[in-house]
């Protein structure tokens, strides 16, 4: 497998640190994250706040952090930390996109409530 | 290696460059100037950028397929045909869909700069994602496009319809990206690696936990259906095409179209590619298959019961993403492994994006007096009041219907006969349901066409025509070029031949760039292979 | 390929080929565009003017065909349209001696019906638009038949039927009115589902081409069918069926035809043009340009002589008892085509090809003959309000009692002859080791007595006997002077029209030898296919009594309809209701395809979206969902959120589809 360089030497220590056994085996991480996805997935499926579905699509990001950085952690490879960081870039953008938008319904509905937006249908 | 040495990283990223430089001066110039006076002149400044960028994508075509020396560019952007090729096509609807709003949007009282400051980093993470080689840029990619668009779909703030559309596609959106991020993650974690190639040769290997990599790949499967709204996750998209500014949904049926149909197609063939794994263990191009003709099911039947014109072209798009689909079952693998597409996944996106820009640019003009609802009255009588916008509409109608002489036909016709050759008639029946469908698709279509050019205008409700010549520009040179590539097609399938053929040097090149042996892969050589070979039995 | 070496000529450069196409799509390029800018005067010089400047050139290059050695032809290719392989399409165009005879015959009868529109929409406010549709028509037929290929031929197949609708709607100017285009919309959808899946068979068995000539005698189309009627004759016959069943939908046959009556809602020389003489003949054409197919299958033969033979008599029961001048007209034409598909039936390609011509003469004539009666009387179009017509529209009476005299086969104008060829291959016309099909023959021949019949009807009731309608309008019924020219013209056509084709007994079918590079293959030669009687006697024996059938129907109609009183139509008799009432075929169509057909659209719609999607899917799996994950509050539905649980849903389904299915 190649890597660049950078990567390769930042990596050097995660791979020293994989060598001891973990104590909680990778299938708890995934667990546990997987949960936090469907959580957040119920959220944004079931809740009528347009504040709470936004909080409930960062949880389900933070969750897919958890499963990158536990298989980053083991496979001893610095990738999916890097892109952890991306990811919470990409979720504070969205966060800010999504707060604008809210503020737009509001000042249309006087309300911030999702089942209110129905006036585009078939 | 010749090519890399020749060129610098500078000159091969320069189509990126111009566009995100366009899109900062417009920013800039956006935030510096008086509220209420015209910004449409920005809108030329950024497709002023587009051309340039255009002609930069041209230029490197003809050195194609670049190599970046820089080792993180190289692995995070492959310059190959295939991304110059889409680039190019995402750069043709972008131009033209930049042009669509300098006078649309001062009639829809939303004339704000940041409009094209938007555009263009809207097109920029589209070039991008069609450009991209591993998970993270890609990711990058499209929620650069995502997040712009999320904005331009609420631009007419003052709408309650376009901020509804805004809205839910952002909801829709950031549950795909979160989808999208879970599958690359598993991808990652069954493969050690976000990139395509990699994951490639990792996949081969016996040590790939399969069940991981088909969690993952169905979560990609997701996110990539979302995006080009197929069935059963484009309901989002007929509220959102109606709902945001006409000039956002040309950008939204064209560019994101593209742009996902571009990566995603390039991830799943070079990452995912391997015929054990597109009908056997990660059995991608199976459900391709079945939610292709869902699509065409649900677009088709829907839009037959469409008043709106713009509606009715969301659920239209829904039927072309299950044509377009078809493409990706026809790629073939050879025996190394390697898959090749043929020319009719970019042909077919490249007469769908003009044919889309033509249609949404009539909607706009008969969407004067701030009209958000382009129903029938909107254009009814269009042939009295504007023969040429009835004209540029009945060509777009006929190409997306795919009437000969159009380039939706030599595209239809081009997808369909790989498909048929490339699974050796194992997916004859698609193609039946294809044809089935395309006919059932003309019901809608010509009805616009005969909207447009019997009924007459109903009196007590006259519809102001935006008259702008940027518009009927935009539309009148893109429904010009629908029928000259309807034409004269050979020049744009082959280009989009070799695009197609070029997927498969990737894994070559990229092989070859490691070891730092300098082996030459020829590119040519797959292109000719890839065209359809002969239809005889 | 033995077989298809006497298809195998040599092709001649055309250079004024592309003009005769490109005329008319340039007059309807201006015309459309910049129309409400021009007089009328510019606007009818671009109309006119392109279609007769087309046909001037056409009369140069058919002389010059008529030059070249014996089965050569003209053709042009402008440039390679698209390859997929080994198969190369090219966007070429060609006249050989079958589509010289069409091209006459559209751009001839063409130019006279543009002129004759110049009078009769002089004060219609759409008068640029029309000529601008009118011209768009006659460009998309020239492609259909100078088209040199399958896919070219189809591109003209597609226009002139977005033509027709246009046209057909032209004085609609609301859509729920304008049923009759969505009528012959949706037929003719049906016809073209059938061609495109044809087409795409041809695809796939093709050697490299789909033209119409094989390159010495190699490649093309020909050697396709060859190929077929060898190796897989079943797919032949299904392929010959398929064509044939797209030929039903433009050529308005059984089941098919039911779009063309409604047609005649368009402006009179519309349907003098397309409904008549050009368009709705395309299926005969398409059927004769792929005579190397359609021989082959006995099968799809005969089906074609059946249906043919039965919409003939079908139709000319229905024109029997209608009042509307153009519904007689179109069920009249309906009828007729039905003789050309007979003998295509029968093998006779060359007597389909001439009745086709004779037709568009008389059955032009005929039509624009009803537009000046309907033009003089204010659009009155019922034949019961009409009668003694003959004062004041004199030119008028004689063309059009010219072209009735030709359409009932009376000796010596055009119709007797052509009807006579058909009705003689009928009788005789056999493959090797197999009869003639005498049903079919007795079906014509019956159809021809009726025809006769209602011709002399309408005729009668027309311009004979005292006129029934009220006396302003009569007062005021005048002829248009310049849209007297055309009728006369062609009158002139419908009188010597048939001398071309004069009966085999005399030796002297000076069409048959035109067109013997072409068919003569199926008659002559160690392939053939067809053989006709040779007998004088038994030709003159059928002549005879077809001429006797004629006047028998011209008698009854005139112990009918020549007298003071007109006699009281039968209206409670249950075979005048039938007729009345076209069979009840609309009626069945509607019940059993248009409403399911709609049904299952507002079905989707409401049920399938509504229900099942927004109610089944949304509200119950996200209670289902939202019973898992709350557990205790109800799920508060809104839209968005149905659309992400939609998401979800599909996101399940896949992993139930890998997981258990795959």
């Amino acid at each position: 497998m190649l890597t660049p360089p950078l990567l390769a030497a930042a990596a050097a220590p995660a791979a020293h640190a994989a060598a001891q056994q973990p104590a909680i085996p990778l299938s708890w991480y995934l667990a546990v994250a997987l949960i936090l996805f469907a959580i957040g997935s119920i959220g944004v499926l079931a809740r009528r706040n347009a504040l709470t579905v936004l909080m409930s699509v960062e949880i389900m990001l933070n969750a897919v952090n958890l499963v990158f950085l536990a298989f980053a952690r083991f496979q001893a490879d610095m990738t999916g930390h890097v892109i952890t960081f991306f990811v919470i870039a990409v979720a504070a953008a969205e966060a800010a996109v999504g707060l604008a938008l809210v503020m737009g319904l509001f000042r249309h509905k006087k309300a911030v409530n999702l089942d209110q937006m129905s006036a585009l249908r078939s | 290696m010749q090519a890399a040495t020749t060129t610098s990283d500078l000159a091969i990223i320069s189509p990126l460059f111009i566009v995100c430089a366009m899109g900062l001066v417009a920013l800039l110039v956006a935030v510096f100037t008086p509220k209420d006076s015209f910004k449409g002149w920005l809108g030329y400044v950024v497709a002023f950028g587009f051309a340039l960028a255009l002609v930069a994508v041209v230029w490197l075509w003809k050195q194609a397929p670049l190599t970046l020396s820089n080792e993180s560019l190289f692995f995070a952007l492959s310059v190959d045909h295939f991304g110059l090729g889409l680039t190019a096509v995402i750069l043709i609807g972008g131009l033209l869909a930049a042009l669509t709003a300098v006078d649309y949007l001062p009639s829809q009282r939303s004339d704000h700069g940041e409009y094209y400051a938007l555009v263009a980093f809207a097109v920029l993470g589209m070039m991008a994602m069609v450009m991209s080689a591993d998970m993270l840029t890609f990711f990058v990619a499209l929620e650069l496009m995502s997040i712009s668009v999320y904005v331009l779909a609420g631009f007419k703030r003052q709408s309650a319809f376009s901020t509804e559309a805004a809205m839910k596609y952002f909801v829709t959106g950031s549950f795909a990206s979160a989808l999208l991020l879970l599958g690359i993650a598993f991808t990652y974690g069954a493969t050690g690696s976000i990139r395509f190639t990699e994951i490639a040769e990792a996949l081969a290997s016996p040590q790939a936990s399969l069940p991981i990599a088909q969690f993952g790949v169905v979560m990609l499967l997701a996110a990539f259906f979302f995006k080009v709204a197929a069935a059963p996750f484009h309901m989002w998209t007929p509220d959102v095409y109606e709902g945001a500014p006409t000039s956002v949904t040309a950008l939204m049926a064209t560019g994101v179209k593209v742009a996902a149909f571009g990566g995603f197609a390039r991830m799943f063939l070079t990452a995912f590619g391997d015929a054990r794994f597109r009908t056997g263990d990660l059995p991608w191009e199976t459900i391709i298959a079945i939610v292709a003709v869902a699509s065409m099911f649900a677009g088709n039947l829907m839009a037959l019961a469409q008043k709106n014109l713009k509606r009715m072209l969301a659920y239209s798009a829904i039927a072309h993403t299950g044509y377009i689909m078809l493409a990706m079952l026809a790629a073939p693998t050879s025996g190394d492994g390697t898959v090749w597409l043929g020319p009719g996944l970019i042909f077919y996106l490249l007469g769908y994006t003009l044919a889309s820009i033509a249609a949404f640019g009539v909607a706009s003009v008969v969407s004067g007096n701030d009209v958000e609802d382009v129903n029938e009255v909107a254009y009814a009588g269009l042939a009295k009041r504007s023969p040429a916008h009835a004209l540029i509409l009945a060509v777009a109608m006929l190409s997306l219907l795919g009437i000969p002489l159009t380039a939706g036909f030599i595209g239809k016709l081009t997808i369909f006969a790989e498909v048929l050759d490339g699974s050796h008639n194992e997916y004859l029946w698609i193609v039946v349901v294809a044809v089935i469908n395309s006919i059932i698709s003309a019901f809608y279509y010509l009805r616009v066409i005969l909207v447009a050019y019997m009924r007459d205008e109903a009196a007590e409700r006259p519809i102001q025509l935006v008259s702008s010549r940027s518009l009927t520009l935009a539309a009148g040179l893109a429904a010009f070029l629908t029928l000259v590539v309807g034409l004269v097609p050979s020049r744009a399938l082959m280009a989009s031949g070799k695009a197609g053929g070029s997927l498969a040097d990737s894994k070559a090149r990229a092989a070859s760039t490691a070891t730092v042996n300098d082996v030459h892969t020829e590119a040519d050589a797959p292109a000719t292979a890839s065209a359809p070979k002969a239809t005889k039995l | 390929m033995n077989e298809v070496e006497h298809l195998a000529h040599a092709a001649h450069e055309s250079s004024l080929l592309p003009w005769i196409i490109l005329l008319p799509l340039l007059g309807a390029i201006l015309n459309g565009l910049f129309g409400k800018r021009y007089s009328q005067k510019t606007v009818s010089l671009i109309g006119v003017g392109s279609v007769v400047t087309a046909f001037v050139l056409s009369t140069l290059e058919v002389i010059r065909l008529a030059g070249l050695p014996e089965g050569d032809y003209l053709s042009v290719d402008l440039w390679r349209w698209f390859s997929a392989g080994e198969l190369n399409v090219e966007l070429s165009f060609m006249i050989d001696r079958l589509s010289a005879i069409m091209l006459m015959v559209v751009t001839g009868v063409g130019s006279l019906i543009h002129v004759f529109s110049t009078g009769y929409m002089k004060t219609d406010e759409g008068y640029a638009r029309y000529f601008a549709y009118l011209n768009l028509f006659m460009f998309s037929m020239l492609l259909l038949i100078l088209g040199k290929n399958l896919l070219v031929l189809f591109v003209g197949w597609e226009g002139v039927g977005l033509c027709s609708y246009l046209l057909i709607g032209f004085w609609f100017s609301d859509m729920e009115k304008a049923e009759a285009g969505q009528k012959a919309f949706i037929t003719n959808r049906v016809g073209d589902l059938a061609f495109l899946i044809g087409t795409f068979i041809l695809l796939f068995y093709s050697y490299g081409s789909l033209d119409f000539v094989g390159v010495g005698g190699a490649g093309g189309l020909p050697q396709t069918a060859a190929y077929l009627g060898d190796k897989a004759p079943g797919m032949l016959t299904l392929v010959c069926i398929l064509f044939f069943i797209g030929a039903t939908g433009k050529s308005a046959q059984i089941p098919l035809y039911v779009w063309l009556p409604d047609a005649m809602a368009g402006p009179t020389p519309v349907s003098a043009l397309i409904h008549a003489a050009t368009m709705v003949t395309a299926g005969v054409y398409m059927m004769a340009r792929l005579n190397f197919m359609f021989a082959l299958s006995d099968v799809a033969m005969t089906v074609v002589a059946v249906v043919g033979a039965l919409t003939a008599l079908f139709a000319a029961t229905i024109g029997l008892v209608q009042n509307d001048i153009k519904k007689v007209l179109a069920y009249s034409t309906v009828s007729q085509i039905g003789f050309m598909v007979v003998s295509v039936g029968v093998g006779g390609f060359v007597g389909a090809i001439f009745h086709l011509m004779t037709h568009a003469f008389f059955k032009a004539c005929l039509f624009l003959g009803s537009g000046s009666v309907i033009h003089a009387l204010h659009h009155e179009q019922d034949i019961r309000k009409m009668g003694g017509l003959k004062a004041k529209l004199p030119v008028t009476r004689w063309t059009f009692l010219i072209s009735c005299l030709a359409i009932a086969g009376i000796p010596f104008f055009a119709g007797f002859f052509s009807k006579d060829e058909i009705l003689f291959f009928a009788a005789t016309a056999h493959r090797e080791g197999s009869n003639p099909m005498l049903f079919v023959y007795i079906v014509s021949v019956v159809a021809a007595l009726c025809t006769a019949f209602y011709m002399f009807r309408l005729y009668f009731l027309t311009f004979e006997g005292k006129y029934r309608g009220d006396k302003h309008t009569w007062d005021h019924a005048h002829e248009e002077p310049v849209m007297n020219w055309p009728l006369i013209v062609l009158a002139g056509l419908a009188t010597v029209g048939g001398f071309v084709g004069l009966p085999h007994f005399l030796h002297a079918h000076a069409l048959e030898g035109w067109l013997e590079p072409i068919f003569g293959w199926l008659y002559e030669g160690e392939h053939a296919i067809f053989h006709v009687s040779h007998s004088a006697g038994l030709e003159i024996a059928l002549m005879l009594g077809s001429v006797l059938i004629a006047l028998l129907g011209i008698a009854f109609a005139w112990r009918l309809y020549m007298r003071e009183k007109l006699p009281e139509a039968p209206v409670d008799a249950w075979w005048h209701k039938l007729l009345m009432n076209k069979y009840y075929v609309d009626e069945f169509y509607d019940a059993v395809l248009v409403r399911p057909l709609r049904a299952t659209a507002s079905f989707c719609h409401r049920v399938v979206d509504v229900r099942i999607i927004d109610g089944l899917f949304v509200r119950g799996s996200a209670r289902l969902v939202g019973a898992v994950g709350d557990g205790l509050r109800f799920f508060q539905n809104g839209d968005v959120q149905a659309y992400v649980t939609a998401i979800v849903v599909g996101i399940a389904a896949i992993l139930v589809v890998v997981e258990y299915l795959l």
